[in-house]
């Protein structure tokens, strides 16, 4: 099973918003928290519509 | 208030203008490629929403340039000159050789060459300066994610929707709306990045308390130079508008506004300075992203990262070496 370039996008944007988290100054962490789970929650969210729509496509085949 | 103090304002008023001049296509591109508005009254549209930005916005970016990035007791007429000098110096050439550029990120970079040529490391302010320099990589990233996620927002609410021109028009109202919130974020963010060079100096010529805010002469004319900058930059864009611009959907062009919008209020809100040209170029990537990767001309993307890492650097450099000879005279 391959995840398109998509998710991984995501994924990666999610990683670097984590990883800035220790230098970003303590009242503004909710915002890292924030923007790496709506980044996580749309690098799932495309990977499995991408995963059904995948598998959807081989069944209509003949 | 000495001829000098009254010099260096006017030259950072000419930053402001500048700033306006040059970024003045971010608020009026997408609704000049829709055909939303006129290019004239677009440019009009913009820089009254740059000017009235005063009336809804306090002065917190303004208090962390003035006040968070460099050590009061450094700040002196020579800083804070060098460092304006230094933050134009590498608008001109980097736009000279068509490098990336933030004028907010220059300002901030100039400023800092300019103290630490005068008083070493020490002058600056780490907490300040790492406040401004995350936000630099979480504002593009800020503005992506909200245009990804308003544009999948507003696919989910109209796809059964099939009257195509209608919902066009509605849209097109829409970026009236998006694109004056645009202008607002911008007014608020750039405009007071001026007024926290005057407020510093200021305090460093002891006209103003080290505590006191921004005076309203202060705020009144920084908008009216960013105003007046979008207006000429405007102008100067109707000639080139037709072949210059990406073409994009209204859909598009509200939802990368609206976030880039609300991505600018919250800055301008908490207090951190923001390139507002990265901001828009994020939230235009983000409702690309909701198409396909491909869609995106990821060579912007690119410039946006290399702006990041030359912007402070090449203007703390510039304003290091113009800083010296001030050296000789204090």
């Amino acid at each position: 099973m391959r995840v398109g370039r998509r998710p991984l996008f995501f994924a990666g944007v999610a990683a670097v918003c984590l990883a800035l988290l220790p230098a970003t100054p303590s009242e503004f962490r909710w915002v890292n928290l924030a923007m790496a789970g709506l980044a996580l929650l749309w690098a799932i969210a495309i990977g499995i519509e991408e995963v059904v729509g995948r598998g959807a496509n081989r069944k209509e085949r003949p | 208030m000495s001829v000098t103090v009254v010099f260096i304002v006017a030259v950072a008023l000419a930053f402001d203008f500048f700033n306006g001049f040059h970024d003045a296509a971010n608020s009026i591109a997408t609704v000049v490629s829709t055909r939303v508005l006129p290019p004239r009254l677009a440019v009009l549209w913009a820089a009254f929403f740059n000017f009235v930005a005063f009336l809804i916005f306090g002065t917190a970016v303004a208090a962390t340039i003035g006040k968070d990035v460099v050590q009061q007791g450094v700040l002196s007429n020579g800083v804070i000159f060098a460092g304006l000098i230094g933050a134009i110096a590498w608008d001109v050439i980097t736009w000279y050789l068509g490098l990336p550029t933030s004028s907010s990120h220059a300002l901030v970079g100039g400023m800092a060459g300019a103290a630490v040529a005068s008083a070493g490391w020490r002058a600056l302010i780490a907490s300040g300066f790492r406040k401004i320099a995350v936000f630099i990589v979480l504002s593009p990233i800020i503005g992506l994610l909200l245009g990804f996620t308003l544009m999948v927002v507003v696919y989910w609410i109209f796809h059964r929707y099939h009257k195509v021109d209608k919902l066009n028009r509605g849209f097109r109202r829409m970026q009236l709306v998006s694109a004056a919130a645009f202008s607002l974020g911008h007014g608020a963010n750039d405009a007071q990045k001026t007024m926290g060079v005057i407020l510093a100096l200021l305090i460093a010529n002891k006209l103003v308390a080290p505590t006191a805010s921004v005076p309203l002469w202060v705020v009144l004319s920084a908008h009216t130079a960013i105003g007046l900058g979008t207006l000429f930059g405007g102008w100067r864009i109707v000639h080139t508008v037709g072949s210059k611009i990406t073409k994009l959907q209204p859909v598009q062009g509200m939802c990368a506004e609206t976030a880039a919008a609300a991505a600018l209020f919250f800055t301008a809100h908490a207090g951190i300075p923001v390139s507002t040209t990265h901001t828009i170029t994020g939230a235009i990537i983000g409702t690309g992203t909701t198409q396909r990767l491909a869609a995106v001309r990821w060579g912007v993307a690119q410039r946006v990262v290399w702006a990041w890492i030359l912007t402070i650097p090449g203007a703390f450099t510039v304003a290091w070496v113009v800083y010296l000879p001030f050296k000789g005279f204090s």
